[in-house]
């Protein structure tokens, strides 16, 4: 018997996936309004506001898509009502991101607190209902290190409101801050994309499957040395490791990758070497100046995180067009392969751009700091475009089949 | 019976096309064994669609050998 609630339709994680770009243009567009001073001042409330426009509308909403689609992948997840919830999940995160940026932006505590229960509340259940099944589905995931981050960082961000609000719980800002931004760049960001690497690289760079020990004990790694920093700040020497453990693991994998000429293997390593680079560098930069903090902040996105966004966006959303094509036209048919619905030279082109923003992000922010969000403006653009490009290829590859098909079985035999 | 095929240095998605294909040509009573790179939850629901049955072994590595029976 066929169940539709079996695995999850495209259209759950297709839906964060293609707001992201929306929001990191909306962030763009404010950077452009800020001035000089408020580019070097990370605790100005523009930049928070943008920082977290960044952190949840753009990198939440990927992040969230991928772990919803990758948990249905590879734990066979299923939801009752997945639509429905998906929906909500979505709503949740869009509200949420839009009303903590705005209350950050004016400093507003009603708003903050609106927008920290209504994440809070979203984000711990989805954790929560995610490691129940993983439980269930009695396979040991490694996605249940992310889920817990995600936990953390929500827990963490809402404690955060609380002491900016109300001064309670009794802990220092500065403890809790560090908290927060470790987790969820830790525990949360760069787990889940580990996580994610785990799968995505030897599956479609056709490489050799990771070293068991790395699959097996990284990730518990990572955890311990972000809990590690955030309980002492002395902990931050020590985040790069489990970091350059896995770069070093993602490179010999690359190195064996059967798609030699793919970019995406290009921008996982090119990411890979900046994440653990900013790491390597945080305990020693990140109390210098608040210049040095958002040069760092600004590198670890533009050359860490989105590179490899990038490779991941450019192959799971072609599989997931692709999985709901052959749902919908079983057999035949125009679309044999992923690089009908995302081209390799769309990945090539999306790769420049992003190594571009990687490379010039240092320079132009010390000489012409308004040309960096008009290259973000851009790659957002073009991200958009491909993303829509392939929906529409996909959606008239099913209706030039099922009218074919329509047509062949009207002929007269 | 018609072997098993290793289909773990396929990338997507090859080795759901392998055996949809091989499926859709196979004659009632037929069966194939394939290996691939892990447990292919995505595969079933497609599965689902035809006439056939299967089995699925997790292997330790990671992996997991699929047999298909076209019913």
């Amino acid at each position: 018997m066929f169940l539709p609630e079996f695995s999850l339709p495209v259209r759950i994680p297709l839906r964060f996936f293609r707001t992201a770009p929306w929001w990191l243009a909306l962030s763009a567009l404010l950077l452009l309004t800020l001035d000089a001073d408020q580019w070097q001042q990370r605790f100005a409330p523009p930049m928070l506001a943008i920082t977290h426009l960044l952190a949840l509308g753009f990198l939440g909403n990927i992040m969230l898509g991928a772990l919803l689609q990758v948990s249905a992948v590879l734990t066979g997840v299923r939801a009752k009502h997945a639509p429905f919830w998906g929906m909500a999940l979505w709503l949740v995160l869009q509200l949420g991101t839009a009303m903590l940026a705005l209350g950050l932006w004016q400093m507003q505590p009603v708003l903050l607190q609106a927008a920290a229960a209504i994440l809070f509340c979203g984000l711990i259940s989805l954790a929560l209902w995610l490691l129940h099944r993983f439980w269930r589905s009695g396979t040991r995931s490694v996605l249940s290190w992310p889920v817990i981050g995600l936990g953390l960082t929500a827990v963490s961000g809402t404690l955060l409101v609380g002491i900016l609000s109300y001064g309670f719980p009794a802990i220092g800002l500065n403890e809790i801050l560090r908290a927060h931004i470790v987790l969820a760049s830790i525990t949360w960001l760069i787990a889940l994309i580990i996580a994610v690497a785990f799968t995505v690289v030897p599956m479609f760079l056709v490489a050799p499957a990771w070293p068991q020990a790395l699959n097996r004990w990284l990730l518990p790694a990572l955890l311990l040395c972000a809990l590690a920093a955030v309980m002492d700040a002395r902990g931050l020497t020590i985040l790069c490791l489990p970091i350059l453990a896995w770069l070093f693991g993602l490179l010999r994998l690359l190195q064996n990758s059967q798609r030699r000429a793919d970019p995406a293997r290009y921008l996982w390593g090119w990411g890979a070497v900046n994440m653990a680079l900013v790491l390597a560098l945080l305990p020693w930069l990140v109390d210098v100046s608040d210049t040095a903090s958002i040069l760092m902040a600004g590198h670890f996105v533009l050359a860490g995180v989105l590179p490899i966004i990038t490779a991941m966006l450019a192959k799971i959303i072609p599989f997931l067009l692709w999985l709901d094509y052959r749902l919908q036209v079983p057999s035949g048919g125009k679309l044999r392969h992923m690089g009908q619905l995302f081209p390799e030279r769309w990945l090539k082109r999306l790769a420049y751009l992003s190594i571009a923003m990687g490379i010039t992000f240092w320079p132009l922010f010390q000489l012409t700091f308004k040309a960096i969000p008009i290259i973000i403006l851009l790659y957002a653009g073009a991200i958009a475009y491909c993303l829509r490009r392939s929906v529409q290829t996909q959606q008239v590859a099913i209706v030039q089949a099922k009218t074919l098909s329509a047509q062949t079985s009207n002929q007269p035999k | 019976m018609s072997g098993q095929r290793d289909l773990r240095g396929l990338a997507p998605p090859e080795p759901m096309e392998i055996i949809l294909q091989w499926l859709d040509a196979a004659s009632a009573g037929e069966q194939a064994q394939f290996h691939l790179p892990h447990t292919p939850f995505p595969l079933y629901e497609h599965l689902r669609l035809r006439r056939c049955h299967w089995e699925c072994a997790a292997q330790s590595d990671g992996s997991a050998i699929l047999t298909v029976f076209r019913d």
